[in-house]
């Protein structure tokens, strides 16, 4: 009677010591390709999805603004090209979190699960910055229509913004370097 | 003595990841936030734009402690000789200083909003707007403190 054991109460009583084997083999039995995967598609596809966000939050407030004003429109793209940099961080990563991916008869988990973080810490700190961007890019917009000298003022708060796409990719790229399938 | 699986690392590097995206949610929130502000009163006080983007600077050194964080963190995380004491240390001290920044950063944003467009009124609330900000920005220092501890934990097992 007591020598099975049912690993039905790891389920709902998943912090039980006896169930750490269970969840060890439950978790270890997934491949590490789904990982490295999965971290070089959310890479891309994350800074995009920040980029493209910024992108509208900026651009529609760049043409409202420019109907009464519209020498703002060609300064003020600016703003649309550091949003459109937060996109090419993200390509450059999965490009280089790609190459990584070979396939080998045993893969080591410490590679799948490095480029998994890799992959989620450069998408989801794009994400981010692509955000900030656009809503700093939208102000500078309005204020420019109103007063040409704030341009270059404004500029500056989102320079800020957007070095949190660097950090991103700079962490990304030092978890990169110590993963290898091969 | 824990045991030393592939998966330790795992949480190690989750550990590192949230470090840095927490933290740079909060540095992305309260930059946005203080900037719409200095650019709503930097149209009608122009000469005050300059001294409005302390919010934003102090938002954007909360991506610098991420980004400290995480890098000391992946510098520890190894393939060999890691156990899941190290994995959930590593786990945490990432968890304690990206959700502290998360914090520290919505409540720059918040203050900055605030204190730049009521700076641009009254030019006497100029200090105290920076010493609530030198509080809010302490709040991310403590995570900061607490997951330079953590991951300095160490371990001599040898699996």
């Amino acid at each position: 009677m007591s020598d099975t054991f049912s690993y039905f109460n790891c389920w709902f009583f998943f912090f039980l010591p006896s169930c750490y084997s269970y969840w060890e083999n439950y978790f270890g039995s997934i491949s590490p390709y789904f990982f490295a995967s999965l971290g070089t598609a959310l890479a891309v596809g994350l800074s995009v999805l920040g980029a493209a966000w910024g992108i509208f939050i900026t651009g529609s407030t760049l043409v409202g603004a420019a109907v009464k004003e519209p020498r703002i429109q060609s300064k003020n793209l600016i703003s649309v090209i550091f949003c459109e940099a937060v996109a090419i961080y993200g390509i450059i990563m999965a490009i280089i979190m790609q190459s990584k991916l070979a396939d080998v008869t045993s893969p080591s988990a410490f590679t799948g699960y490095g480029l998994f973080a890799a992959g989620l810490t450069v998408g989801l700190s794009n994400l981010a910055c692509g955000l900030c961007v656009g809503i700093t890019g939208s102000s500078c917009a309005l204020a420019d229509a109103q007063d040409p000298q704030l341009f270059v003022k404004i500029l500056i708060v989102e320079i800020f913004a957007s070095a949190l796409g660097i950090f991103g990719i700079i962490v990304g790229i030092i978890i990169s370097g110590k993963c290898t399938f091969t | 003595m824990s045991s030393c699986p592939p998966a330790a690392s795992f949480f190690g590097y989750i550990g590192a990841a949230s470090a840095l995206v927490f933290s740079n949610l909060g540095a992305a929130y309260g930059t946005a936030k203080s900037g719409v502000g200095v650019a709503s009163m930097g149209v009608m006080r122009p000469e005050l734009v300059m001294r409005s983007i302390i919010p934003v600077v102090m938002a954007g050194v909360l991506g610098i402690y991420g980004l400290i964080v995480a890098v000391i963190l992946v510098g520890q995380i190894a393939e060999t000789n890691y156990p899941y004491f190290l994995g959930f240390a590593h786990l945490a001290s990432g968890l304690a200083n990206g959700l502290s920044g998360l914090a520290a950063g919505i409540c720059i944003g918040i203050v900055g909003d605030a204190g730049v467009r009521a700076t641009a009124q009254q030019p006497k609330l100029f200090v105290g707007m920076i010493l609530i900000l030198i509080f809010a920005e302490a709040l991310a220092l403590y995570g900061l403190i607490v997951a330079l501890i953590l991951s300095g934990k160490t371990t001599s097992a040898g699996c």
